[in-house]
């Protein structure tokens, strides 16, 4: 019996000139990439482009795998890198659309702003966006996710919690006059938090706890 | 007076990150004293709750739209079709270098199939190849031609009708390949007692599958092969046209110039298109 080849075996076949093997690992794994690109991206076209880029750059660097980790986890590093590149161009250029997101007719108000989960997971700050998605949509573990993002497993949990709350901010859950709100802090993006009195908004992203 | 809620810090401490330190002991100060924290904590804790259930919704196990499936084979094609790779090291250029030496040696012998391998198999002249039944009985016209097949040796050509399995591919190639090589050792020796029963080079090849018809023309197999070689290195030691895993497959069975272990390919009926390479279905080396 011929058992399957483990990831690691196609990498190694693949940086040995096997022209098959990382066609093999891609179809094992690009189910999961996609979602994380979809959803990190909010947009079907920039995460078509997003996870061939990573595809392409894990192909060409395939002979630099190391196997410090999984190369399920190599790959969606790389994939996760990928998409937040192209979050970070499109933050560096304010005057094009986010996609998914309805851009106000006006600027905002204090009135309420509810927004949709998904339009809303969009306005967070990259790094937040991405370990939300890993960890509360995809179900990664913290380990794992801090893993695949490069960073310390309390600065995953940081930014899931900090993410979340600003997501309750964006949906309305947090209700109007909580805390002293004397503004609507905005967040490293330059994009508004919807709602008017809510609680303020700190930029200490990386602030380790 | 009422000090403004820091929502990071606030998330942070709700997450429990502050557990222990002196930042953490302020925060708890500050829900404790201030009633605009403490409505914050409350109002936090609740919404902690209702976002992963948000988030958790969104959850997609849909799987990448066909279109996608397709630009990224493409992609990855173009990148292994040389204009994303670049030679890393003169030994490696050295290999290529062997690799399509031997290429051009295997695509000799793959001309001299051309030019009278499968008139043979329909009951003329064999040139240098061996065709041979599933049960490893040769059926050339005549013995093979000296010519520049010589050099490579010459491919077997089959129509086994088998349907390989990826578990058994290995030990299956290997021994019909040892059987067709013994087949065509008696055949050299003048031996007439294998000759087929019954079974001409055309009856052999009547079992290839539908699919693969387009290759049984001299031309169309000659650009497989080629592209196979081109890949892989090495010579062409066999080829059956016969399925794998239930769909139609040439099963090519590599044997290699140099140390590295013989190998079977299985071509999909694409093999030698323009733009479809060698249509690789599955490859394995038989170590």
């Amino acid at each position: 019996m011929t058992e399957p080849r483990t990831d690691e075996a196609l990498m190694r076949a693949h940086a040995a000139g096997d022209p098959v093997a990382f066609g093999e690992l891609v179809r094992r794994h690009r189910d999961r990439l996609w979602a994380i690109a979809l959803r990190t991206l909010g947009d079907r076209d920039e995460a078509a482009d997003a996870l061939q880029d990573a595809l392409l750059s894990a192909y060409r660097s395939a002979g630099r795998f190391r196997g410090d980790a999984a190369v399920t986890t190599w790959l969606h590093r790389i994939v996760v890198n990928a998409c937040l590149d192209r979050v970070r161009r499109r933050q560096a250029r304010p005057t094009v659309p986010l996609p998914e997101v309805a851009e106000p007719a006006a600027p905002p108000t204090d009135s309420d702003t509810v927004l949709d989960v998904r339009t809303a997971l969009a306005r967070l700050p990259a790094e937040q966006r991405a370990a939300l998605v890993l960890v509360d949509i995809q179900g990664y573990g913290v380990a794992e996710a801090a893993e695949i993002l490069g960073v310390a497993e309390g600065t995953v949990k940081s930014r899931c919690a900090r993410g979340r709350a600003r997501l309750a901010v964006l949906l309305g859950y947090l209700r109007p006059g909580t805390g002293s709100g004397e503004h609507a802090g905005g967040d490293q993006a330059g994009n508004r938090p919807a709602g008017g009195r809510v609680p303020s908004v700190t930029t200490t992203e990386e602030a380790e706890p | 007076m009422s000090e403004r809620v820091e929502l990071d810090r606030l998330a942070d401490y709700a997450a429990g990150l502050l557990d222990g330190t002196p930042q953490g002991e302020a925060v708890a100060r500050l829900i404790a004293t201030d009633p605009a924290w403490a409505e914050a904590y409350a109002q936090l804790t609740e919404a902690d709750l209702r976002v992963r259930g948000d988030l958790a919704a969104l959850r997609t196990d849909e799987p990448v739209p066909a279109e996608v499936v397709a630009r990224l084979e493409a992609a990855l094609d173009a990148a292994g079709s040389g204009a994303g790779r670049k030679v890393l090291s003169l030994d490696a250029a050295r290999r290529r270098r062997r690799r399509w030496a031997a290429a051009a040696a295997a695509a000799a012998g793959v001309a001299a199939f051309g030019m009278f391998g499968l008139p043979a198999l329909r009951g003329t002249d064999s040139g240098g190849f061996t065709a041979v039944t599933a049960d490893g009985a040769g059926a050339p016209e005549r013995a093979p031609a000296a010519s520049s097949t010589d050099s490579v040796g010459a491919p077997r050509i089959l129509a086994s009708g088998t349907d390989y399995r990826r578990e058994t591919l290995r030990m299956a190639v290997a021994a019909l390949s040892a059987k067709a090589a013994d087949a065509a050792s008696q055949q050299g020796l003048g031996t007439t007692a294998d000759r087929p029963r019954g079974l001409g080079g055309s009856q052999a090849l009547a079992a290839a599958p539908a699919e693969l018809r387009r290759l049984v023309e001299h031309r169309a197999l000659d650009a497989c092969l080629t592209t196979i070689v081109t890949a892989y290195g090495g010579r062409v030691a066999s080829v059956d046209f016969a399925r794998f895993e239930g769909t139609p497959g040439l099963v090519v069975h590599l044997v290699q110039t140099d140390p590295a272990p013989a190998r079977v390919v299985v071509a999909g009926p694409d093999c030698g298109l323009p733009g479809s390479g060698p249509d690789v279905r599955y490859t394995t080396t038989l170590e």
